[in-house]
């Protein structure tokens, strides 16, 4: 390569075109001469790798057969000399390259190291992988939790341990179920412990605060210190009946905290608050004040608060590291049974893929995992010449400690032919809850700043002026004087700190429409989901927009509003189809369920909700009747699951079910669904019902909908747009739910180094330490929070409409309503704003507008007519052309008699079958029975086969038995003829009547006429069968005269001779009679 | 040395019907290729070329002797007696054992990172991986040795294939000391050996488009006066792109253009929904014969089910496993039991077919439902950890329900009649025992499977079973595992029913000879086949060394891609669909000969293949096609519980379905006591407190914790055996804190002047007709005369029963449910405790005041608590006793639609998809419900 191909860092915003950007410098690369399978392109979406790939053809196939785009191309590409054929060219070469090209999510470029190097990471190679949160990752977790708690193995010692822990984790808690409590925290906090491996990180002081914590020293005995106070609040309360309860009221408080209540501190939290600030700086007096009077802290007042609180606080953070510690100890527990029963054994998650390759570089000095991890990093290193990333915000703390060696490689390489881009925007970082760590790209960005050129995206290609005028109002100034707590604070100032303002791309054609709208609430109450609700309704209602070719998301926060708004507007919008996104499952379908609970009831035959739901189902005529008649209902049930499996046994009862219920496509083509994936489960090889059922219970189906309303939570909608997008629940705030804080988060570089129970809000902050993380998380959540409603607004293209309800007059909690309030000059609880009534006479305040010229935006998208959705074609079960196939017919196999079941499983059964192999092989080297030609035949055949000693024995003595007729020797005597001939286990194909007969001639005997031509035929059959008095020679011949007669038929045809030319024998060896058929 | 002549067949002929001309046309009568040794590539191949002979016969009035019909790897050892040749059950018995007990440092250098134990897990699965390696190598007529003497190979790979080496050689001395050869070795040996097969003095390759270099590595060496014709499908002006053995060149074949016939076509599509769509309107709209290539199988379900929507009966020639088969099903089931303890190795034996027929016949009438209805009981009540627990058990289970304990029993003797049999011999039993009285007929296709499936289980068995006696191998759970890993994948093969429709591989395609021709799964990965995780023969090492590669791939597959195209240029129709994503959505590349087409036509090409149009079908909005009729109701009942009351005065129809249709829903797969078991143990523990008359009044905590403790631990043991599980230990622990605490509470209600003085009462009084009954926990009787109900609560938050019983008043429901209160509406939702003070105090007419109260047993031990309802008057009484009347006489009269909007059946997603209003249909109730209101 001739060019020195620079490194680049895309600080992205949204519709800025980063998939384009990306494409273009694949394309680059193409063109200065890269080899496309040495170029790594990794994106997190599984969707967007795919589009990736798709983007990069389409475009060089544009440029290749459209001069003007190659021109466009070219200059975009800084290489303007390339023209269409040049486009062509790469085409070719990338074409040629698909099989080797390295287009992937991070996700799968990982596994696909492991997989590579399993043997140096020590699982087993041929791993399956799974989901976490799906049906098999959740089948795992309960398998282990089983085998763990239900191990009659366990020592007493080990019994006693796990007790132990879980009274520890779960002290002062007396949880009911102990299975479903561990299955919670595993569930979540498997990951950390996956992170946080050793036990001193789990709560332990020394770790934690590096000695010993400030609150350790706190008496327990407050005693003295209560006394102090309850002196000081009769002075200062004096007359005043409610600042004396307020006072005491306090003061029990804390001395009575017990950590382990289910008393939530928030109602306290105020004053504690306050003392905690007064106690802050003991050398000065403090002031508290309260009911509008002064309360004056002496320095000894001030003490004994000190204490009482410090007492509290340490209960609190003691009874947190307790139960860390004992938490530890039972996942420590899970964890090795389960990586030594299921990691090991070759069953991993993303997971564990990812912590196997982090855990290398993070255990140098371990057990020779470092040097692996070394060669690995080298082995790969040397298979990518060029990095694309996209998404860069996404990346998790671990997956970054998997590609940080290498990308340093090509960062620092000097020779400089290889070369490192990523896109990523910060703004977009919604996925922290996956463990994404957005700061790695700042960290990225600021360590390798004479590297890399960073560059920021601003201008969009998506959104209309209005629109981003909108974003930038909310975005380009966050009231950061008006931010709740300094976590919330701290997170207004990181966002503006890389914020630009966004601007239209030149030339947009359409100026766009955005609105803040509010239900007016009568009583200054707070206002319901409902509320909302109806605005979208009435704005729907009024734009219409489905007829004008509009495509519409209404993006919601939490799964729950979606699915309240999704059955609301089908209601309120009559002839609008509303899709509600995401994953469907089968179970959305009357007809799936009743054939669900057919296998429950098979099943379980005691569950009776089953059976009801049976009877109550169009199935119900085809049910037992009787108890009596319910067991061979569930018997034969079950045997044809186990015969057919799952498919097998619905099949039937979905077409009964098809043929009762009112013909329907949705249902129609859910019970396929239902048959695709009971296929899909038989194919696991698996037979268990329970499995099933669970199976089906977890089965997402991703579908799309003709036309329809689309809503969706913002996660969902993130990388798509819309014409226009209704933002319904900016009522609620998210995040917050973090458990365990985690020290040293705040290095965007470091794996945290401890971990413990996130103490009570309020108690936390009376720790400098706790607090520092704290505030660390919690602005963390405040900035995803941010984060979440910039992907939400930005993913309008044309109009926004924000649709918020009153939050109450009390209301002092940002919200996303509350903020875009505040950033359109209002009060978060405000009711200024212009009065509109929406058509159902919804009074409805409009807070904020683009340009009240532009409200009828939609109307320049004329209206259609209403084109009927589409019937999903009728299926016909007609029978297609009959593939023209020959019936296939093997005449020895089908003339065995039946037997019964034991003789199969006999153990002498293999004998047996040897035996007559062996007779048959035997019989297959005589050609003519001549002086010795037995027993020459019977030590050849010996001597090839080394048979087992009876089975020769017995050989011997079929044989024995079989020639000690005269007219057994006849059948292998050489005849009176001019010419005789034999064929001996011969082959043969024939086809007669349409029908091929394939088969094996035991023996045949032809006679010539000196010409050659024959002038007969004898077949000879052997038979090992017993003969008995029930079946007797005659039985058997009546059994085998078909088989003969074919036999003869096909000889006919082969020779030539006339049937009744040729006879047709049996042999029994066991007595050596022969029978004519 | 044996050299191959080409013969070049017109590549537009049905290639079956081709190379049976080539055969047949210049022999005489009576037709005989006995002496004709003819190798195709496939098994398939194989079938379809004999059908292909006998039809050409038949054209002439005759059939064939037909001759050895191989693959090119049954070519090597054809015709030879190898007796001492060691079957897969001795090689792999071996292996283990080697792997198991080899020198630390070979296995080092074979896994750089050694497993933490080598137990018989791990070592069937690496002996598998070594086994399959090696075949690999031998296919290429290699050995390990052969890699290792490779120049330029990085140190730890020669360090690693020394090692394989001496692991090889350390098993191939075992087998040689048991009399036996590796079979491997003697692939290679035969290969050398340079005897032809006996009786063969003609060879005829045919169209075999990837030999293995072992079987030329054997033909190379085979007398000259053997006859090798090698017969290739080719225009004559693409006869340069192949070499003599038939092969095509790679680079010829992997660079030159594909193209298609003017009416062939590229149909991309989105997923498996759309591919099974396609798949039925090609079928639909097929002319001729038509027919199905599978090259990929992740596309098998969506493949059959557009064949099957399209009137054909669709056939997937790829089989079974034995493990999917019944009599599998029944090993696997048996092995759990056996060998891990595992209780799904029970249900799974409960649940066979053949154990319930063994059963119902045996124990005349013992029904199936009623059998697997028990142990579910069992299973939920008694929660056994393992198989160990249910034995132990036994004699309680066979006292309680001997439906179900005579099953264990006939599973535990079963069992314990294996100890000390060998492997064949127990399974022998095993399916005998189960089977053994069928009647099998043989050309009855679910009979021929049967008998299949339950060969391959017994030869296996015993050749296991062998092998386990020559390696020395004991324990009978490692002995199943090394056996089963194999047995259960052996492949069994369900015949094709009459005229159905076979999935075609890729490889067999060109055999076929249907005109119209659809290939479903055109992708890479698929077509050339991926093969990119070999970790010991990298897709290099393998070009190295001369195994089949993914240049060799691509080179046969472009020739096969060209081979299908020219066999159907003049008539037919060939559909080519490459799927644009799997059923997860992930995206999948079309496979790269869709691509391999002339530079002008590339652009289109590529636009062709990733429009974004083709992805996906848009499905139908949710429909409702029937509403549930739930049963007419029958005659009132005679008697009600008081608890059901509370079921009504939620919903009514809740308490139809509930209590007087009876549906209740079996709990699956629990691990642990369930929140209302829990409350029953904590229930019986405390009524100690009243059986045991010393504790009446008592008010010494310790001892009142110790003597319900002492409780605690009988009732658990007697429920869950000596050793119950660990987490069903940690509620019983739990239970006793929560004991512990209450005893406290319990000794200061006794200094306060109170004593127990009766559990468990039994209640009842009749109403509209009907006896309504109940059960106090406990009644406690003050020394100045009060008495008070008390009843046991054990929730996670402590409960007052003002708020369990009367909330904010309700606007739907029964009129005489709202009371007033302090001037404010308020609703019943339980009547409980006002019943049973009215119930109590008509059976006490002698108590002055009777109250109520909860004792509270809370997860936050410091809140255990005995809350009164204090303010519960007289009034509040007889205001619960009208709503208890209204309630029963609207169950008298029938009365149970409409449901509340807060029935809990709203959010049964088991029945119902939307609102409950739009799934039922509730004629069946109005009838009667009219009649009586
Ligand atoms: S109070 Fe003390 S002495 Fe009296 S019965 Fe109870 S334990 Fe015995």
């Amino acid at each position: 390569m001739t060019v020195r191909i620079e490194h680049r860092l895309f600080m992205a915003s949204a519709g800025s075109g980063k998939t384009f950007q990306l494409a273009h410098r694949f394309i680059r690369l193409l063109a200065l001469g890269a080899d496309p399978g040495r170029i790594l392109a990794l994106t997190f979406a599984r969707k967007a790798a795919g589009e990736m790939f798709d983007k990069i053809l389409g475009r060089l196939a544009d440029a290749a057969s459209d001069p003007g785009i190659a021109a466009e191309t070219a200059a975009l590409i800084e290489l303007p000399e390339l023209g269409p054929d040049d486009f062509a060219r790469l085409l070719g070469d990338l074409v040629r390259a698909m099989p080797r090209l390295q287009i992937a999510t991070l996700d799968s470029f990982i596994i696909g190291i492991v997989r590579s190097f399993s043997l140096e990471l020590g699982i087993e190679p041929d791993f399956s992988l799974s989901d976490e949160s799906g049906f098999d990752g959740l089948r795992l977790r309960t398998e282990t939790l089983r085998g763990l708690l239900g191990s009659s193995a366990m020592t007493r010692l080990e019994r006693e341990a796990f007790l132990e822990a879980f009274k520890l984790a779960t002290w002062g808690h007396e949880e009911r179920g102990a299975a479903r409590y561990l299955d919670r925290y595993i569930a979540s906090h498997h990951a950390l412990l996956l992170q946080l491996p050793h036990a001193h990180q789990w709560g332990e002081p020394a770790t934690i605060w590096e000695g010993h914590p400030p609150w350790y020293f706190a008496l327990e005995d407050t005693g003295p210190a209560v006394e102090v106070i309850r002196t000081w609040i009769t002075e200062v309360s004096g007359t005043d009946k409610r600042l004396m309860t307020w006072w005491t009221g306090l003061v029990d408080w804390m001395v009575n905290y017990d950590p382990s209540s289910g008393q939530t501190v928030s109602d306290a939290s105020g004053k504690f608050q306050r003392i905690l600030a007064a106690v802050e700086c003991p050398d000065e007096p403090s002031v508290i004040r309260s009911y509008g009077k002064d309360c004056l802290l002496t320095r000894e007042v001030c003490e004994a608060w000190r204490q009482v609180l410090g007492s509290m606080v340490r209960r609190e953070v003691e009874s947190s590291l307790r139960r860390t510690t004992g938490l530890y100890r039972l996942l420590a527990l899970y964890e090795e049974r389960y990586d030594r029963l299921i990691r090991r054994r070759g069953n991993l998650t993303f997971q564990d893929a990812v912590h196997l390759l982090a855990g290398c570089s993070l255990a140098t000095g371990e057990s020779g995992g470092g040097e692996n991890r070394l060669w690995i990093d080298y082995r790969l290193d040397r298979r990518i010449d060029h990095w694309l990333l996209d998404e860069f915000q996404d990346i998790s703390t671990l997956q970054w400690q998997v590609l940080e060696n290498l990308i340093d490689e090509v960062l620092q390489d000097p020779e400089g032919d290889r070369s490192f881009f990523c896109v990523g925007d910060i703004k977009q970082s919604i996925y922290r809850w996956r463990g994404a760590n957005p700061r790695l790209m700042l960290h990225l960005r600021d360590h390798y700043r004479r590297a890399l050129i960073a560059e920021t995206l601003s201008i969009s290609y998506r959104s209309s002026p209005a629109v981003l005028d909108t974003v930038n109002q909310v975005f380009g100034n966050l009231p950061v004087a008006a931010a709740m707590g300094a976590d919330q604070e701290k997170a207004f100032m990181e966002w503006s700190a890389l914020w630009t303002n966004h601007r239209p791309r030149p030339n947009v054609s359409r100026s766009g429409y955005t609105a803040l709208l509010e239900y007016e609430s009568p009583e200054g109450e707070q206002g319901t989901h409902e509320e909302r609700f109806a605005v979208v309704a009435s704005l729907l209602n009024q734009i219409r927009p489905l007829e004008r070719g509009l495509s519409v998301g209404i993006l919601v926060r939490a799964n729950t509003t979606g699915n309240a708004l999704a059955p609301y507007l089908r209601i309120a919008c009559p002839g609008m189809a509303v899709a509600l996104e995401g994953s469907f499952s089968l179970a959305d379908s009357m007809a799936v369920l009743v054939l669900l609970s057919l296998v429950r009831a098979i099943a379980h035959p005691g569950d009776t909700e089953a059976w009801g739901h049976l009877a109550m189902s169009p199935l119900h005529s085809d049910l037992p009747a009787t108890g009596a008649e319910r067991g061979t209902f569930v018997r034969e049930g079950l045997q044809t699951l186990q015969r057919h499996g799952f498919s097998g046994l619905l099949r039937p009862w979905a077409i009964r079910l098809t043929e009762t219920m009112a013909p329907c496509a949705f249902s129609r083509g859910r019970i396929d669904e239902l048959l695709a994936a009971a296929d899909t489960f038989d194919a696991r090889g698996e037979s268990d019902p329970d499995a099933f059922l669970a199976f089906m219970e977890g089965y997402s189906l991703r579908e799309q909908r003709a036309r329809a309303i689309r809503i969706m939570t913002v996660h969902q909608a993130k990388g798509l747009e819309f014409d226009m997008v209704i933002l319904a629940d900016l009522q609620s705030r998210g995040g917050g739910g973090e458990v365990f804080l985690t020290g040293n988060a705040h290095d965007p570089q470091a794996a945290p180094a401890w971990t413990m129970k996130r103490p009570r809000n309020g108690m936390v902050d009376a720790d400098p330490v706790l607090a520092r993380e704290n505030l660390h998380l919690e602005a963390e959540e405040e900035f995803e929070s941010l984060c979440v409603l910039y992907v939400a607004m930005t993913r309008a293209a044309e109009a926004l409409y924000l649709v918020t309800s009153y939050p109450g007059k009390d209301s002092k909690v940002l919200s996303h309503a509350g903020l875009i309030k505040k950033c359109f000059g209002h009060d978060v609880n405000s009711t200024t704003g212009e009065s509109t009534v929406m058509p159902p006479g919804l009074p409805v305040r409009l807070m904020h507008e683009s340009d009240s010229g532009q409200r009828g935006w939609y109307e320049a998208h004329p209206l259609r007519a209403r084109e009927a959705s589409e019937p999903l074609p009728v299926i016909q079960m007609v029978r297609a052309v009959a593939p023209v196939e020959f019936d296939r017919k093997s005449p020895s196999t089908e003339a065995e008699a039946p037997r019964e079941a034991r003789q199969v499983f006999s153990t002498t059964a293999r004998d047996s079958r040897a035996i007559g192999r062996g007779v048959h092989e035997v019989f297959e080297r005589i050609e003519w029975l001549e002086e010795g030609a037995m027993e020459r035949a019977l030590a050849e055949w010996k001597a090839a086969r080394l048979p087992d000693d009876s089975v020769a024995e017995a050989v011997g003595r079929h044989l024995a038995c079989a020639l000690a007729t005269v007219a057994a020797q006849n059948c292998l005597r050489k005849p009176e003829a001019p010419h005789a001939e034999t064929w001996r286990e011969d082959g043969f194909d024939v086809l007669l009547d349409r029908t091929w007969i394939t088969g094996t001639f035991d023996r045949v005997v032809l006679t010539r006429d000196e010409k050659g031509g024959f002038l007969s035929g004898e077949i000879v059959d052997f038979k090992t069968n017993q003969i008995t008095a029930e079946h007797d020679e005659t039985y058997w011949r009546d059994h085998y005269a078909p088989q003969l007669n074919l036999y003869r038929r096909v000889l006919a045809t082969l020779t030539g001779l006339d049937p009744r030319k040729i006879t047709t024998r049996l042999l029994f060896t066991q007595t050596g009679s022969v029978v004519d058929c | 040395m044996a050299r191959p002549v080409p013969f070049w067949l017109d590549p537009a002929r049905p290639l079956a019907e081709e190379v049976a001309a080539y055969l047949l046309d210049a022999l005489r009568r009576p037709f005989s290729l006995r002496d004709c040794l003819v190798v195709v590539p496939t098994l398939e191949a194989g079938r379809r070329l004999r059908l292909g002979l006998a039809a050409r016969a038949a054209g002439q009035e005759t059939g064939l002797l037909t001759g050895p019909v191989l693959t090119p790897l049954q070519v090597v050892t054809h015709g030879r007696d190898l007796p001492d040749m060691a079957d897969d059950a001795l090689v792999l018995s071996v292996w283990v054992d080697v792997l198991q007990g080899c020198p630390g440092n070979d296995l080092e250098a074979l896994l750089p990172t050694p497993p933490p134990e080598r137990d018989a897990t791990w070592a069937v699965t690496t002996a598998r991986m070594m086994m399959s390696v090696r075949r690999s190598l031998v296919e290429g007529g290699l050995r390990p040795g052969d890699v290792e003497g490779l120049d330029d190979l990085p140190g730890d790979e020669r360090k690693r294939w020394a090692a394989i080496a001496r692991l090889e050689a350390r098993a191939a001395r075992d087998m040689q000391e048991l009399g036996r050869r590796d079979p491997l070795e003697v692939l290679l040996s035969s290969a050398k050996s340079g005897e032809s097969p006996k009786g063969i003095s003609r060879v005829v390759i045919a169209a075999v488009s990837d030999p293995t270099p072992l079987m030329i590595q054997a033909m190379s060496s085979w007398p000259d006066s053997i006859r090798v014709d090698c017969l290739i499908p080719a225009r004559s002006e693409d006869r340069e792109r192949f070499d003599e053995w038939g092969r095509p060149r790679e680079e010829a074949w992997t660079t030159r253009v594909l193209d298609l016939a003017p009416t062939h076509r590229i149909d991309p599509v989105g997923g498996p929904a759309e591919c099974t769509e396609r798949v039925r309107e090609f079928l639909v709209s097929a002319e001729e014969k038509a027919l199905i290539g599978m090259p990929d199988t992740s596309l098998r379900s969506a493949i059959m089910a557009g064949a099957e929507q399209a009137g054909n009966v669709a056939h997937d020639p790829g089989g079974m496993t034995v493990e999917t088969h019944p009599c599998g099903q029944l090993v696997v089931a048996y092995g759990q039991t056996r060998f891990e303890g595992r209780l799904e190795g029970l249900t799974g034996w409960l649940r066979h077919g053949s154990f319930l027929t063994c059963l119902e016949r045996d124990a005349g009438g013992s029904s199936s439902a009623d059998i697997l209805h028990a142990w579910d009981d069992f299973l939920q009540r008694d929660l056994p950890p393992d198989v160990q627990a249910v034995k132990e058990r036994l004699p309680v289970i066979e006292a309680g329900t001997p439906v179900l304990g005579g099953a264990l029993k006939k599973i535990f003797e079963q069992i314990a009649k294996h100890t000390d049999l060998p492997l064949d011999e127990a399974i022998s039993d095993l399916l005998a025992t189960h089977y053994g009285d069928a009647t099998l007929v043989p050309g009855r296709e679910e009979d021929d499977l049967f008998m299949a499936a339950g060969r391959s289980i017994m030869e296996s068995a015993q050749a296991f079973t062998q092998a386990a006696r020559a390696s020395g191998r004991t324990d009978p759970g490692e002995v199943f595992k090394v056996w089963w890993s194999m047995a259960g994948e052996a492949c069994v093969y369900p015949a094709a029913p009459p005229d159905a429709l076979a999935m075609t591989g890729w490889l067999e395609l060109a055999w076929q000879d249907a005109p119209d021709l659809l290939v479903a799964g055109m992708n890479e990965g698929s077509v050339p086949d991926g093969q990119a995780a070999d970790l010991f023969l990298p897709d290099s090492l393998r070009a190295r060394l001369g195994l089949r590669s993914d240049t060799r791939r691509h080179a046969r597959d472009a020739y096969l891609f060209y081979l299908l195209t020219e066999q159907r240029r003049r008539r037919g129709r060939l559909i080519w669909v490459p799927a644009r994503t799997t059923e997860d959505g992930d995206s999948r590349q079309p496979s790269r000969l869709l691509l391999q087409c002339a530079p002008e036509d590339l652009v289109g090409r590529v636009r062709r293949l990733f429009h974004e149009a083709t992805v996906n079908r848009l499905r139908p909005p949710p429909a409702i096609p029937f509403r549930l009729i739930p049963p007419a109701p029958g005659p009132a009942p005679a008697r009600l519980r008081v608890t059901a009351l509370r079921t009504y005065l939620t919903c009514p129809f809740e308490y139809y379905l509930s209590h007087e249709v009876g549906m209740e829903r079996v709990e699956t797969n629990k691990l642990e006591m369930s929140p209302a078991d829990f409350g029953i143990v904590v229930h019986d523990t405390l009524r100690r407190l009243f059986t045991l008359a010393e504790l009446h009044d008592c008010k010494e905590e310790k001892l009142i914790a110790e003597r319900l403790e002492e409780e605690l631990d009988r009732l658990m043991a007697h429920r869950f055996g000596r050793y119950p599980a660990l987490h069903v230990m940690a509620q019983a622990e739990a239970m006793r804190q929560r004991l512990r605490a209450f005893a406290s509470i319990q000794a200061a209600e006794v200094k306060a002047g109170w004593r127990i003085v009766d559990a468990e009462r039994k209640l009842s009084m009749s109403l509209g007709g009907i006896s309504l009954e109940g059960r106090i926990d406990r009644v406690d009787r003050h020394d100045d005369g009060r008495v008070r109900i008390i009843d046991y609560k054990t929730r996670d938050k402590a409960e007052d029963p003002a708020r369990t019983h009367l909330v904010a008043a309700r606007t739907e429901g029964l009129p005489e449910a709202v009371v007033e209160i302090k001037g404010k509406a308020r609703s019943w939702i339980d009547l409980q405790l006002p019943l049973y003070a009215r119930m109590l105090s008509l059976e006490m007419p002698e108590a002055e005041e009777i109250t109520v109260g909860y004792a509270n047993l809370p997860k936050a031990v410091h809140e255990t608590s005995l809350v009164a309802w204090a303010d519960l008057s007289g009034e509040l009484v007889d205001a619960a006793v009208t709503c208890a009347e209204a309630v029963v006489g609207n169950i008298r009269d029938r009365v149970f639609w409409p449901p509340s909007s807060r029935s809990r059946i709203r959010d049964n997603e088991r029945l119902i998809t939307a609102g409950l209003e739009a799934c039922f249909d509730p004629r069946s109730l109005m009838g009667s419900g009219e009649a009586g209101s």
